[in-house]
């Protein structure tokens, strides 16, 4: 089965065009979703295009979504617009090589800068809602979320029922629904629970926020992947990585913590499906 | 009940105009680090006429598409009409003709929608015609190759990424 590979990275502003085509190239990424964009596409466009060969990448336009920008290894053509709202474009991806389409829903999801934990709750509810009427829509269930959710995987706008309903299980997400008050619902699977900590390899999240007061997580888990259990066959331990290097440098500084000054305050995500 | 249909219906195939566009729309891109490429749109098939349009479009633009011509063509998919700007239609030695009413329906609802969706669109003014395959290449050839199409082109190609300033040796 072929592979799919997708890349999301939060670029805090900063122009980081060669390190997008670093990492596209070392991995062979097929799909590259970028928040905080300040570039032109086309600068990201030549980036990820070098001279003297054949240009591999095409800019996918979305239509309502501005806070997402996306490349592809295949014509936009082949992950048409399923769904959009500002912060949120879901598509549905297929290529020749694939034996079945899959839901790819993209989102930049409103910080917890500006919204506290009720805010983005609420605002989940409404993303997973558009979510499961793009599901309608192409008539299957599997979908991939993946983005700056601006949550951790234990925050209630990530584990409630009428929010995404993300479970660190694999076992517990393929029963595939939960309920609560005779109302039915849909699971999705977690991968980035098993990324806290040092004791699995790769940094210990996506962000860094040093703490202000008495409690704090220091890393957080911003950055998520979430799958729908009919794409559970299709994961494996190497699926989903935090990546702290671009291929030629590293991300982190000498703390071992993303590298704001000349990279991003967020770390990127790879996730490679063979679908 | 006995299949009546004759056992090769569906082995004869052969390169539709359509077809032969979309495999031609390919390679612009292959030549802009896809910042210019090509794409075929339907706009209409109707009464056994089938209506397409190549446009030159500029992702990175707001999806900016350009309608460069458009063909016409019946069920037996020869001959086919194309259909160009005075430009285009100038340079080409086109006959300048009004199109056909179904042609100007197709056209104005073609140009509604696209203008809606935020398209630009030309007008149709100059024909020309192909009664065969190798026609249909060579006149495909020609506007391709066109100062018309260059221009188009090389505009968008410029707009799509913007050199700065400061970067220009002069």
């Amino acid at each position: 089965m072929p592979l799919i590979s997708i890349l999301f990275w939060n670029l805090n502003k900063k122009p980081l065009h060669r390190s997008i085509a670093s990492i596209a190239n070392l991995y062979g990424v097929d799909v590259v979703i970028l928040a905080e964009c300040e570039m032109d596409p086309s600068e990201v466009l030549v980036a990820l295009n070098p001279e003297h060969s054949k240009p591999r990448y095409f800019f996918a336009p979305s239509i309502e979504c501005e806070k997402i920008v996306m490349f592809t290894r295949f014509p936009a053509s082949f992950m048409p617009i399923v769904m959009e709202a500002d912060r949120l474009s879901i598509r549905h991806l297929r290529t020749p090589e694939m034996q079945n389409g899959v839901l790819l829903a993209s989102i930049h999801f409103p910080s917890k800068l500006h919204w506290d934990e009720s805010d983005q709750a609420v605002e989940s509810s409404q993303y997973s809602s558009m979510i499961r009427d793009a599901e309608d829509i192409s008539g299957h269930q599997r979908t991939i979320v993946i983005g700056d959710l601006n949550m951790n995987p234990f925050d209630p706008g990530i584990i409630n029922t009428n929010g995404f309903h993300a479970v660190q299980s694999q076992l517990i997400a393929m029963k595939r629904t939960r309920t609560v008050q005779k109302q039915s619902y849909a699971f999705f699977y977690n991968p980035m629970w098993n990324f806290f900590g040092d004791l699995s390899s790769g940094p210990s999240g996506t962000f860094y926020y040093p703490p202000k007061g008495h409690a704090s997580l220091y890393w957080h888990m911003f950055d998520q992947v979430l799958l729908r259990p009919d794409l559970l066959s299709t994961l494996n331990a190497d699926s989903v990585s935090i990546l702290d290097s671009d291929g030629k440098d590293t991300l982190l500084n000498s703390n071992r913590q993303p590298d704001s000054t000349k990279y991003s305050d967020h770390l990127p995500i790879l996730l490679r499906l063979e679908i | 009940m006995i299949n009546l249909w004759p056992d090769n219906v569906s082995k004869e195939k052969w390169a539709s105009p359509v077809s032969l566009l979309r495999e031609q729309a390919r390679f612009l891109g292959d030549q802009t680090k896809n910042l210019v490429t090509a794409e075929v749109g339907t706009a209409s098939i109707e009464d056994e006429v089938f209506l397409y349009n190549f446009y030159i479009v500029a992702p990175t633009l707001n999806n900016y598409h350009y309608r460069l011509f458009s063909i016409e063509h019946n069920i037996e998919m020869y001959p086919v009409t194309f259909y160009m700007d005075e430009q285009l239609g100038n340079e080409l030695n086109a006959m300048k003709k009004k199109p056909s009413n179904f042609v100007d329906i197709a056209a104005a609802a073609s140009r509604r929608q696209l203008t809606e969706m935020g398209f630009k669109t030309n007008h149709n003014e100059y024909t020309k015609r192909a009664d065969n395959e190798d026609e249909f290449i060579k006149i495909v050839g020609e506007i391709l190759k066109s100062v018309r199409a260059r221009q188009v082109i090389s505009s968008l190609r410029s707009q799509a990424h913007a050199v700065p300033e400061e970067d220009i040796p002069f």
